[in-house]
């Protein structure tokens, strides 16, 4: 059965039902221990009490206590017992519901909004999760609870019972009535939950134009009348529900009334004991429990088929195609593409293509050009099957696309969208993507590293990826099997190509204060894996603490600081938090506020608290002179700074620079990897602390710092010679693969952030690439890429797949379409022209007219 | 290598200081009349780079991002022709002394060389910098943009007079 037409009661009655028996049994003992102790009352007062028997009263309270307490346990597990089956079959609910939900066709999700998804699949299904558990047991130990107490009682005295049930019936007349009401409000209460989650959803995902018009108060609107109307069902969906709640306590006040009236009158009259009335009276108040809570499940249930029910209407389509055939392999195809009068009409009667024939060989390469609108995106997603046609037929090597399964369609087609979605984590997941998903559960191998290089070599990502490697802080553990070579490297780097990189690297030297590193870097001139003397720390750092006051730097340091703030405030105040404003200054732009209050606290007067110090100790800590360009170094300071490199390192640190850093170097032109001598820090000189001298591999700093041995002066732009010449030393020293091993774990960030778009195109097409199926669709591929870049993936198509790929491609630029075997050229729908290029180009028309246009 | 407390290139360019840059900017006709405020912003944005005799600053068909101003020395303004390569005009700290100015409206790919004549200090700013400054004073951004169109004329005329004063080859 399709998953969204289950009734609820599929789940609980098919699911987790070892577990639910268990939980069947624990209440069927509860229920024991629960009337047990009723019956120690009557005979406590009637038998002990009534006989003087002392003996006979600590037993029979001894025997109550331990009903008691087993009854309360029991109570408890049940309570465990039930959460628990509750939330596993809420387990099995969501990642069924979620399976079905990414195999619906993405026409579905063009009218539904991505907030109705969020909601069902969250919110809404945890309230169902909690009724689940019980949805079972509730109502069988309720009734079961009902029954014995009933029985109990109409042992006891038939008549005080008949009296003590008679409201019940009115209740289920009320109750019922009033909880209809309920339902309708609480199904208008989800109804407006989830188009608020839209509302929401759809200014986040649209904060840039948002923030752009300042379109804040109109937004806000939207939103006002969604939360009103919330407001109002909220609140009359309360009162109903506490309008039960009143007819239910008002209600169980009426028994004990009855029972005292009726009861006292009988026992007066010596008709019944005073133990059997007490009894009574318990039983009573017992006896209400599981109608209460029959009542309340009632409610539980009604609420929970309401969600339920609103959810899986929801999603209540079949997936158009099944993941997997019945009883065979996925096809392998040839590449052989046939449209027979092929049709697509949207909502309103449009037709997007009319009735498209055409042919495509295995093997061939044809380009689909045409003007925006014309429908080639709507082509390419109907024979990737991620659209269907309304009229005519589809064949992909002579078999009906309709009545193949997905997983016929992605072994055989790969296809690279225009904006291509790239997904959170590392490049290396995203590039692997489309084969781990075609692979996963069949055996086959995932791409080798050879391979997955090689693809990334082919779609030109080689130098993206090199630079990701460069400019990462590698992991420890990752660094160690390495680190012999990178210090090897950064020999070679000093000694072949020092003169190279003089403009364009600040190279570490112990003598030199370094404009380009930080002050932090300019005084530790070091790292501690500890991290007690990272920059943040430092503040809250005792020994550097008092190390900068005995050296004379903190009033300094602070008043550097305390001006690095004000021009920042005063420069920014304007601004707010637009990060691309803070490059120029050591200040974060999330920072803002609070150094702006800091710099109007102040107002003159010297920095007192510690807070006040801290705060602006820190700024001048990470003050790079050469990057920051909003203040000058103060005359003088840098002198000052470089004493105190010295002293710190000699009387903190305990190392002296001079042998330290002479002793580790090897002689120099000495370029055996093997021949490196050991660390100084290694025979306990200095203890964990790293200098930055040249045999040391400096942890806290990018591989590009580490390799260069120094900071980069200029931007990127500037230093693209720093990267093919850094290239070719590793690739003659082996170590390329290695470093674009490194560069594979660069995270991307959400939606690929952190990538440019040409990046994310290469990253696409690098993933389709590594899929390496038979049929190759691309709509405008490659449109964000630089000339060379789409050039090269061009020649790529010509030359590497010619023959072996069937390549269909929509394309922007028709310089590109005399390499393509065909092009098709469509115009509102309709196929107007197919031909080679120079056939299209003799015949003057419609692809001869867009051409000349260009 | 460095002597100790070798310190003398802090005062080196490469560092210049926002006052200085706001200096420079205030000498520039283009920017005379532009408020204060906004004048530091472009200061504070812009950055000074460096490049020696005969080295190449911005090249032929590759995308421009920026737009610089000539603080020192002297850029000469070239374009390839079929195959041969044509000296358009010759720039100079002194004079007209700007190029890539068109970079800061829109994104296009050089259409023509620089070159360092001689050592040259440049004041960059790219086109990046210049959008957000303008969304902070959009009030200002058409008459900016008229500003910059009048700086690009003014130079295209004087271009068009050295290529039509010249001597026929």
């Amino acid at each position: 059965m399709r998953i969204t037409q289950r009734p609820l009661f599929y789940w609980i009655l098919r699911r987790q039902r070892p577990l639910q028996g268990l939980l069947l049994l624990v209440i069927l003992a509860s229920l024991f221990f629960r009337v047990f102790p009723l019956e120690m009352q009557k005979r406590i007062i009637n038998e002990a009490i009534h006989l003087k028997d002392e003996q006979l009263l600590f037993i029979y309270c001894g025997l109550y206590m331990g009903a008691v307490v087993l009854a309360a346990v029991s109570k408890y597990a049940i309570n465990v017992m039930q959460t628990v089956i509750g939330q596993k079959i809420l387990v099995e609910m969501r990642s069924e519901l979620y399976r079905h939900l990414l195999q619906l066709p993405l026409q579905f999700y063009r009218t539904v909004p991505p907030g109705t998804v969020i909601s069902a699949m969250t919110a809404e299904l945890n309230g169902i999760g909690f009724f689940l558990g019980g949805a079972l047991a509730i109502p069988v130990t309720s009734v079961l609870t009902f029954l014995v107490f009933l029985g109990f009682m109409f042992s006891l005295s038939p008549l005080l019972a008949l009296l003590s049930i008679v409201i019940y019936p009115l209740e289920m007349i009320v109750i019922p009535l009033l909880q209809k009401r309920y339902n309708r409000l609480n199904k208008k209460r989800i109804k407006t939950t989830r188009a608020m989650s839209n509302v929401v959803n759809e200014s986040v995902s649209g904060l840039q134009e948002i923030h752009a018009n300042a379109s804040y108060q109109l937004e806000e609107k939207r939103m006002a009348a969604f939360i009103e109307t919330l407001y109002n069902i909220l609140k009359r969906l309360f009162i109903v529900k506490y309008g039960i709640k009143f007819a239910n306590n008002m209600f169980q006040s009426f028994g004990p009334f009855i029972l005292f009236l009726v009861g006292g009158y009988l026992t007066i009259n010596g008709q019944f004991t005073l133990g059997a009335l007490v009894a009574f009276l318990s039983a009573y108040e017992k006896v209400y429990d599981p109608w209460k809570e029959m009542m309340e499940y009632y409610q539980a249930l009604q609420n929970a088929q309401v969600l339920y029910r609103q959810i899986m209407s929801t999603f209540d389509l079949q997936p158009r195609h099944p993941l997997l055939p019945d009883g065979r392999e996925p096809y392998r195809l040839q590449g052989r593409i046939e449209l027979k009068e092929v049709s697509c009409t949207v909502d309103g009667g449009v037709k997007i293509l009319d009735r498209i024939t055409m042919q495509i060989r295995p093997n061939e390469q044809v380009a689909l050009v045409g003007f925006s609108g014309a429908g080639k995106t709507t082509l390419l997603l109907l024979i990737a099957q991620l659209y269907d046609a309304d009229q005519g037929s589809l064949l992909l090597d002579g078999k009906e696309a309709a009545t193949l399964c997905k997983a016929d369609i992605s072994r055989n087609i790969s296809m690279i969208a225009q904006q291509p979605f790239i997904f959170s984590g590392s490049l290396r997941d995203n590039l692997l993507y489309a084969v781990r998903a075609d692979r996963s559960g069949d055996g086959r191998e995932l791409p080798g590293r050879e391979q997955l290089f090689q693809v990334i070599r082919d779609v030109g990502l080689e130098e993206d990826l090199l630079r990701f490697g460069f400019n990462s802080i590698i992991p420890r553990d990752r660094v160690l099997p390495l680190k012999q070579n990178f210090l090897h490297m950064r020999r070679i780097i000093r000694d072949e190509l020092g003169e190279h990189f003089a403009g364009v690297v600040e190279f570490y030297d112990a003598d030199t204060f370094l404009a380009y590193s930080s002050l932090r870097d300019n005084i530790i001139f070091g790292e501690s894996p500890g991290g007690e003397y990272d920059i943040e720390a430092l503040p809250d750092n005792p020994v550097f603490r008092d190390f900068l006051g005995r050296s004379g730097l903190e009033p300094e340091l602070l008043r550097l600081g305390r001006t690095l703030a004000e021009t920042t405030v005063e420069l920014l105040k304007k601004i707010g938090d637009d990060e691309f404003f803070f490059r120029g200054s050591p200040m974060e732009a999330d920072e803002f506020d609070r150094y702006k209050k800091l710099v109007a606290d102040l107002d003159g007067r010297q920095p007192q608290k510690k807070e006040e110090k801290d705060a602006l100790l820190l700024l001048a800590l990470r003050f790079i002179p050469g990057h920051h360009t909003i203040v000058t170094m103060p005359p003088g300071l840098a002198e000052k700074i470089l004493q105190a490199r010295h002293h710190f390192l000699e009387q903190i640190v305990g190392i002296d620079l001079k042998t330290y850093c002479r002793a580790a170097e090897p002689p120099r032109g000495q370029n055996d990897p093997n021949a490196l001598p050991r660390r100084a820090g290694d025979s306990g000189e200095g203890g964990n602390f790293i200098a930055y001298c040249p045999s040391e591999y400096l942890y806290k700093h990018s591989l590009r710092d580490n390799i260069l041995f120094g900071a980069t002066i200029r931007d990127t732009r500037d230093a693209e010679g720093l990267y093919e010449v850094t290239r070719q030393a590793f690739a003659r020293e082996g170590l390329l693969d290695e470093i674009l091993d490194i560069g594979l774990d660069f995270e991307v960030g959400s939606k690929g952030d952190r990538l440019s778009g040409g990046q994310k195109q290469k990253v696409a097409i690098a993933r389709a690439l590594l899929k390496d199926t038979p049929i190759l669709i691309m709509d405008e591929a490659t449109s964000s890429l630089d000339n060379t870049s789409q050039a090269r993936i061009q020649k790529l198509l010509e030359t590497r797949y010619r023959g072996n790929k069937t390549i269909i491609a929509v394309i922007h630029r028709l310089d590109l379409a005399p390499s393509y075997d065909r092009i098709f050229v469509l115009k509102a729908g309709s196929l107007v022209e197919q031909g080679t290029y120079d056939e299209l180009m003799a015949h003057q028309g419609a692809f001869y007219e867009l051409a000349r246009k260009h | 290598m460095n002597s100790p407390g070798n310190t003398e290139h802090m005062a080196s360019p490469g560092r210049g200081s926002l006052q200085e840059n706001m200096a420079f900017l205030r000498r520039q006709p283009v920017f005379a009349d532009i408020p204060l405020e906004m004048l530091r912003l472009y200061a504070y944005l812009s950055q000074r780079e460096h490049f020696q005799k005969d080295e190449p600053i911005i090249r032929q068909g590759e995308p421009g991002d920026r737009m610089y101003l000539i603080m020192t020395g002297t850029v000469a303004v070239c374009e390839e022709h079929n195959g041969r390569e044509f000296l358009l005009q010759t720039l100079a700290a002194d004079g007209i002394n700007s190029f890539g100015e068109l970079a800061l409206l829109a994104e296009f790919d050089w259409f023509y060389s620089a070159r360092a004549v001689t050592d040259v200090t440049l004041l960059s700013m790219t086109r990046e910098a210049f959008r957000k400054v303008m969304e902070q004073y959009s009030e200002q951004y058409s008459e900016a943009v008229a500003d910059i169109i009048r700086w690009r004329i003014r130079r295209l005329i004087d271009q068009t007079h050295t290529l039509l004063d010249k001597p026929a080859a």
